[in-house]
């Protein structure tokens, strides 16, 4: 609790030390052009939120304790790039916006962005497919072995996710969130049927 | 509280102070919380 609040009121007193007191003003047309843009961007993070933690909410229920423990483990795969790439997209959202108006330099910037991210993702991802049936019962011991096929299809899986992880900044620098909340929704949809369907199927 | 700041410092490409701010209140906030654990044990209230 003393962490959290410290590192708040650190974290902000030295954001103030560096970029000052900013000006006490209202503005009602500043205020509704924030809302129409927030509103839709805070209901695309907010399908996000459901989507990407619909497995915490479905796995409990649909898969049993041993499956569970060995999809948890292949997870982290995922975890780790999505924090990667949560950094990443902090990083290109402001640059994409600021190349809005050119929309050349932007394709290309976007390009670059993607290739330099898959340009580690892939061969990481390549490596874990190809290693984890000799590094997974070495790290982890012989009883997750099970967890391999599983690591590599989440392993595989990472791939396409990384391809598509900056169209979310992309969207927004070019000032459509709304095009970003509709792909949340479908993905959201996609990601609520497909789960049951494929822990019933069996990994 | 720091989300609108954050988000100016963003979006003004600052990612340098935003680092060294990330990384300087993390630590100082975890030393504090360390210490805040140490004192509330050695008073037996943990």
């Amino acid at each position: 609790m003393i962490q959290m609040v410290s590192l708040e009121a650190i974290s902000l007193f030295l954001i103030l030390c560096i970029t000052g007191l900013p000006d006490l003003a209202w503005s009602a047309s500043a205020a509704r052009r924030l809302w129409s843009f927030g509103s839709r961007l805070m209901g695309a993070d907010l399908v996000n939120y459901v989507s990407g933690n619909s497995d915490k909410f479905l796995s409990p229920g649909s898969l049993e304790r041993q499956p569970l423990g060995l999809y948890s483990l292949a997870f982290r795969v995922l975890q780790l790039t999505l924090a990667a790439s949560t950094q990443v997209g902090r990083v290109v959202l402001p640059t994409f916006a600021r190349l809005q108006d050119d929309r050349e330099r932007l394709a290309r910037a976007f390009l670059a962005v993607t290739e330099s991210v898959s340009l580690v993702v892939c061969p990481a991802m390549t490596l874990t497919i190809l290693l984890a049936p000799i590094g997974v019962p070495a790290v982890f011991g012989e009883a997750w072995a099970d967890a391999v096929v599983p690591l590599q299809l989440v392993a595989a899986m990472t791939m396409p996710f990384v391809l598509i992880s900056n169209m979310g900044p992309l969207t927004v620098a070019v000032g459509r969130p709304d095009w970003e909340f509709h792909w949340s929704v479908v993905t959201m949809v996609a990601t609520l049927v497909s789960f049951p369907v494929g822990s019933s199927g069996g990994s | 509280m720091t989300v609108v700041p954050t988000a100016l410092l963003t979006r003004n490409m600052r990612f340098r102070s935003l680092g060294i701010v990330e990384i300087a209140s993390t630590f100082i906030s975890g030393v504090l919380g360390v210490a805040a654990a140490a004192m509330v044990r050695a008073i037996g209230r943990w």
